[in-house]
């Protein structure tokens, strides 16, 4: 139960508020308070200590599992904050800070708490507890004198505030922190986070990632300033998509605690950070320490130049790494750069720095040296291991600042042994993994670090078998050229391995090399079923930057391109020739697959901020998708126009979402005429005979299909907005969210009609909903017809490995059982029941 | 080298002084503030006075820690806390020494100083303490790297203080109970920056007795 500590000014005011809340509850609700000072002479005020006695009564009760404090004004704040300072830190964590009004704030949580809502919902309540009280005083506003003017044009900012639960499984942790940042940063609005009592400007990552906030921690945003709601409503937009993040993250979580415990006597044990196992001879890496003396100075302003030309070089030597990377490990390793490079440009990072030249009046290097050795130390701190993790990536990217602002090469001496070798180093920064040259390491140790630092992630998507965290004095132990083994399933290091061990882990070196060789193969190998018929898988993407990604898991082509990223994240629409290079280079990067691009889906539900939209009962029901951009030639004219172009070099199909009637189809063929007919005036290439597909997700478009199929090329199943127009059920709304399952009996015969419809006009039908990645559901599509499966990228190599042990006349009679039953619950047992189990890879 | 005693003889001087000019700060906080600030810190340092006679310490972590304790739960004001986290910062630079060089003796102040721009979010030009600390700890630490004795180090560091509290009178305040009065708090000088000054001329006149008195003594 949540229990309640109330601080203010007044003993007597803090018993009132006690006897007014526990006439309402009862004694049902744990409470306390800290209400005055323990001083005759002075008993107004407030006093940390007992605020901390306060909460610690109420936390020494069994019934109590976390408490809310609500307080006054002034200094009841800083004795609040100054209470969590002195509490233990097990017992901090417990504790949460209110800003909700005192008495209000009081009563609505504590009728909350006792009938046990969670943390959140009782910070809610209280929150929420004016509201009653403005609405129903409302109607004497208007009585009430009007401000004087000069009072008006003070301040006439807007305020808002905003409770998000962080829904990510590491918390926010780099990516999706920067992910916020950066957001955050666009709007004409101050954003503040707090998080356990810490308050901190939503622009600065380091101080957002320092803040610890672990997955369902509380998240307080406030926003002031002209844009503050639009700032206010993007951010929730970004946490209701866990900020980003994939939903199931691949970053492997595990540390492995025991890895502290040293193996029987001839190894040492770490942690088990990238697979697979290597011997050979042991190098490392030399970096130069630094020497830094702090040097007086007497012209500050020329000392700050220094230091923010040197942070903006190194800003384009992180981008260059990162494009670099991107090509040889996939945009979401490269990602970790764009982390490093919000870390270091960083306003409170350099205005710190710059104070400390201006007050301390010492040499760049030194001031940004004493800064960033701060900021390392409170990434450390942090709690939470996978953040904690985060303060390499600091040093890392702070490092190269240094070495440029004292005059060292950037690019130190990096690996380069004599032959192929382990490499053994005190911890390895992001950087100097992404640029080892990958033919010459056979493994990494490492004495520092875990498994989910970005060092241990970069490794393992580079292949390279690695051990982290074998502690300082057992890497020290390791001398140069000394023949090493390791095994980086189980984080073992043998010093001096035996020739026996020696064969068997090269054995299993070799095993592991054919293995990893054929699941990269089967990945790119084509889904043929036992009776060899092909199903083309394909993926679904967001930018042309995730194409590394998608070729690399097997993708023959993209089924989905949501073009609305394009439009995203800007001030304005991106012009014709921004999308036509945007298209263009996705095609490149297919070398002639087939390329699907969707016509912006955007709409009440999916705001962008530049466009206009009159507000909706229901957006879900309202003007979005082809409905929109029919409506706004101005917005989806460049946009055909880009993508016509782009057509005339490429394999590209058009396709168009939201349709559910057969007049929006003869609109769109008009506005393609005419938009061919000018193309033709300017004499630009263009594909005259574009292949033109709709996404099937209304039901409308369900029934009409026989017609519809008439005038369109291709049909692709949208299933994730299908399935909520099908069951007319909103899956934000969790009274019903049950009944959004693609697997209902429902959204299976709104596909076969759809599938059927299109193969009765001899057009292919594919879909590209999540259904279309979910190796349980591949035998049921396949035996409806689909003729394409279009997915997230990750989700190819087990999809088209269910397809390989398909044979399509068994898969035509799973679909036809299944769609047989009445209930969602028989279907989904059915399936799992006739779904082979994968091959272990 | 400051010793344990110098500290204790700095926080009894500056329960001195601070009594002194009670009614003074009063006067100061009465015209924007709620006319306690006077009293309450003099209370507070009073009572840190009577807590380090009772309870004498080599350790200065533990004097300082003392100090911020009783500051905390004896002034009642948000100066209390402000000063009091001010202590507790100190003593976590400070630790188990018994005594400070120079650079200590900085590191400890500028760590104070921080907590107290941790604890009361005010930034310079806000009409607070910080108006006085932050330019009176940079002339220290300038007046320290020129290789100055530290007693000429910390007069030059506590006539900052007094130019910079004279400062805040122009100043509006965005901070704290006076920056409730908007505009009217511009032409009153703050309190809080008096009371840093008067803390820092405590110390400054402290060291220099201490320095003198060493002096006399024969070698």
């Amino acid at each position: 139960m949540i229990g309640l500590v109330l601080v203010t000014h007044s003993a007597r005011l803090a018993e009132g508020i006690l006897e007014l809340v526990n006439q309402m509850v009862q004694g049902g609700t744990p409470l306390a308070a800290a209400g005055g000072t323990d001083l005759p002479e002075a008993p107004i005020g407030t006093d940390p200590t007992k605020v901390v006695a306060a909460i610690e009564q109420l936390l020494c009760q069994d019934e109590v599992t976390e408490v809310l404090v609500l307080m006054d004004l002034g200094s009841a704040l800083m004795s609040a904050e100054t209470a969590l300072d002195l509490l233990p830190d097990d017992k901090r964590q417990q504790v949460h800070l209110a800003s909700a009004p005192l008495v209000e704030g009081a009563l609505a949580a504590a009728v909350r708490a006792r009938i046990g809502g969670s943390l959140a919902q009782v910070l809610a309540e209280a929150n929420g507890a004016l509201a009653a009280k403005h609405e129903q005083l409302a109607s004497w506003q208007h009585s009430l004198p009007p401000l004087p003017p000069e009072t008006q044009t003070t301040d006439p900012t807007a305020h808002a505030e905003l409770t998000i639960i962080v829904p990510n499984r590491l918390g926010l942790h780099a990516r999706p922190a920067a992910r916020l940042v950066s957001l955050a940063a666009q709007y004409d609005a101050q954003v503040t986070l707090t998080h356990n009592g810490r308050t901190v400007p939503a622009t600065s990552l380091n101080q957002v990632v320092t803040l610890g906030v672990r997955r369902e921690d509380l998240l307080v945003v406030r926003a002031t300033g002209t844009d503050a709601a639009a700032a206010l409503a993007a951010l929730e937009d970004l946490a209701l998509d866990n900020f980003g993040d994939p939903i199931e993250v691949t970053e492997p979580l595990e540390i492995i605690a025991a890895a502290a415990v040293t193996a029987g006597g001839d190894s040492f044990a770490g942690v088990p950070a990238s697979a697979g196992t290597a011997s050979g001879p042991a190098y490392r890496l030399h970096l130069p320490a630094l020497d830094l003396e702090e040097q007086p100075i007497d012209d500050p302003a020329a000392e700050r130049q220094k230091l923010r030309s040197a942070v903006g070089t190194v800003i384009e030597q992180l981008r260059a790494l990162r494009s670099e990377l991107g090509q040889r490990a996939g945009a979401a390793e490269a990602g970790i750069f764009d982390a490093q490079i919000l870390m270091i440009h960083d306003n409170d990072l350099i205005q710190s720095a710059e104070e400390t030249i201006e007050l301390r009046r010492i040499d760049a290097a030194s001031a940004w040296n004493w800064t960033l050795r701060s900021m390392v130390a409170r990434y450390r701190a942090l709690e939470d291991d996978y953040l904690a993790r985060r303060a390499d990536d600091v040093a890392d990217a702070g490092q190269r600042v240094l070495r440029l602002l004292v005059g060292l090469p950037a690019e130190s001496p990096l690996f380069s042994p004599p032959e192929p070798a382990i490499l053994v180093a005190a911890e390895l920064k992001p950087s100097d993994v992404a640029r080892l040259p990958t033919d010459q390491v056979l493994g990494i140790v490492t004495a520092e670090g875990g498994a989910t630092g970005h060092s241990a992630i970069l490794a393992r998507s580079l292949g390279i078998p690695t051990v982290t965290g074998i502690g300082a004095a057992a890497a020290a132990s390791i001398r140069e050229g000394q023949t090493i083994a390791l095994d980086g399933d189980n984080g073992l290091v043998w010093p001096a391995p035996d020739p026996a061990l020696r064969d068997r882990l090269l054995a299993r070196r070799s095993e592991w090399l054919a293995q990893r060789q054929v699941a990269q193969q089967q990945a790119l190998a084509p889904a043929i079923t036992l009776d060899r018929q092909t199903i083309q898988v394909a993926a679904n993407i967001n930018l042309p930057g995730d194409l590394a990604m998608a070729l690399a898991s097997g993708a023959e082509g993209v089924g989905l391109f949501r073009t609305e990223f394009l439009y995203m994240d800007r001030e304005s629409p991106p012009s014709e020739e921004e999308q036509l290079a945007a298209y263009l280079e996705a095609a490149r990067r297919l070398q002639g697959r087939p390329l699907i691009v969707r016509t912006l889906d955007v709409g009440g539900d999916k705001p962008l901020p530049y466009l206009r939209y009159t507000h909706e009962q229901n957006p879900f029901l309202g003007h979005r998708g082809l409905r929109y951009c029919l409506d706004h030639p101005g917005l989806f004219r460049p946009q055909l126009r880009a993508i016509l172009r782009a057509a005339a070099q490429f394999p590209i199909r058009v396709m168009f979402p939201m349709v559910s009637t057969w007049d929006e189809l003869l609109l769109v063929d008009a506005l393609i005429d005419e938009i061919c007919a000018e193309l033709q005036t300017e004499q630009s290439p263009f594909d005259d005979d574009i292949q033109r597909g709709i996404m099937v997700e209304t039901p409308a478009a369900v029934l009409l299909a026989p017609q519809l199929a008439r005038l369109v090329d291709f049909f692709s199943i949208g299933t994730n907005d299908l399935t909520q127009y099908v069951m007319a059920a909103d899956r934000g709304n969790a009274a019903v969210a049950g009944l959004v399952n693609a697997y209902q009996p429902a959204v299976l015969h709104a596909i076969r009609q759809t599938t059927q419809a299109g193969h009765a006009q001899g057009i292919p039908v594919g879909i590209c909903g999540e259904l279309a990645g979910d190796p349980r559901a591949t035998a049921l599509l396949v035996g409806l017809g689909l003729d394409e499966l279009s997915m997230t990228a990750t989700a190819i190599p087990a999809v088209k490995a269910q397809i390989r042990q398909l044979h399509t006349a068994d898969a035509t009679r799973i679909a036809e059982t299944a769609l047989q039953f009445s209930t969602v619950e028989e279907i989904q047992a059915y399936l799992t029941q006739t779904t082979p189990a994968q091959e272990k890879e | 080298m400051i010793s344990a005693a110098t500290i204790t003889a700095w926080l009894h001087h500056a329960a001195t002084l601070l009594d002194e000019h009670k009614a003074y700060l009063t006067d100061l906080d009465a015209a924007i503030g709620d006319a306690d600030h006077g009293v309450n810190i003099a209370r507070g340092f009073n009572t840190v006075a009577q807590k380090i006679a009772a309870q004498p310490s080599q350790s200065l972590g533990l004097l300082f820690k003392t100090a911020g304790m009783t500051l905390m739960s004896a002034v009642g004001g948000a100066s209390g806390m402000l000063y009091g986290n001010f202590f507790l910062k100190a003593a976590a630079v400070a630790g188990d020494r018994s005594t400070l060089d120079d650079a200590d003796l900085l590191a400890v102040l500028e760590a104070g100083r921080d907590g107290i721009v941790q604890r009361g979010r005010a930034e310079l030009g806000d009409k607070t303490m910080i108006d006085a600390w932050t330019p009176a700890l940079a002339t220290l630490r300038e007046a320290l790297a020129a290789e100055q004795p530290l007693t000429t180090a910390l007069t030059r560091c506590a006539a900052t203080a007094q130019q910079a509290m004279a400062a805040t009178i122009p100043l509006q305040a965005r901070k704290g109970r006076a920056s409730y009065l908007g505009e009217r708090s511009v032409g009153h000088q703050d309190p809080g920056a008096t009371s840093t000054y008067l803390l820092l001329r405590s110390l400054s006149e402290t060291v220099s007795n201490a320095a003198l008195s060493t002096q006399d003594q024969p070698t």
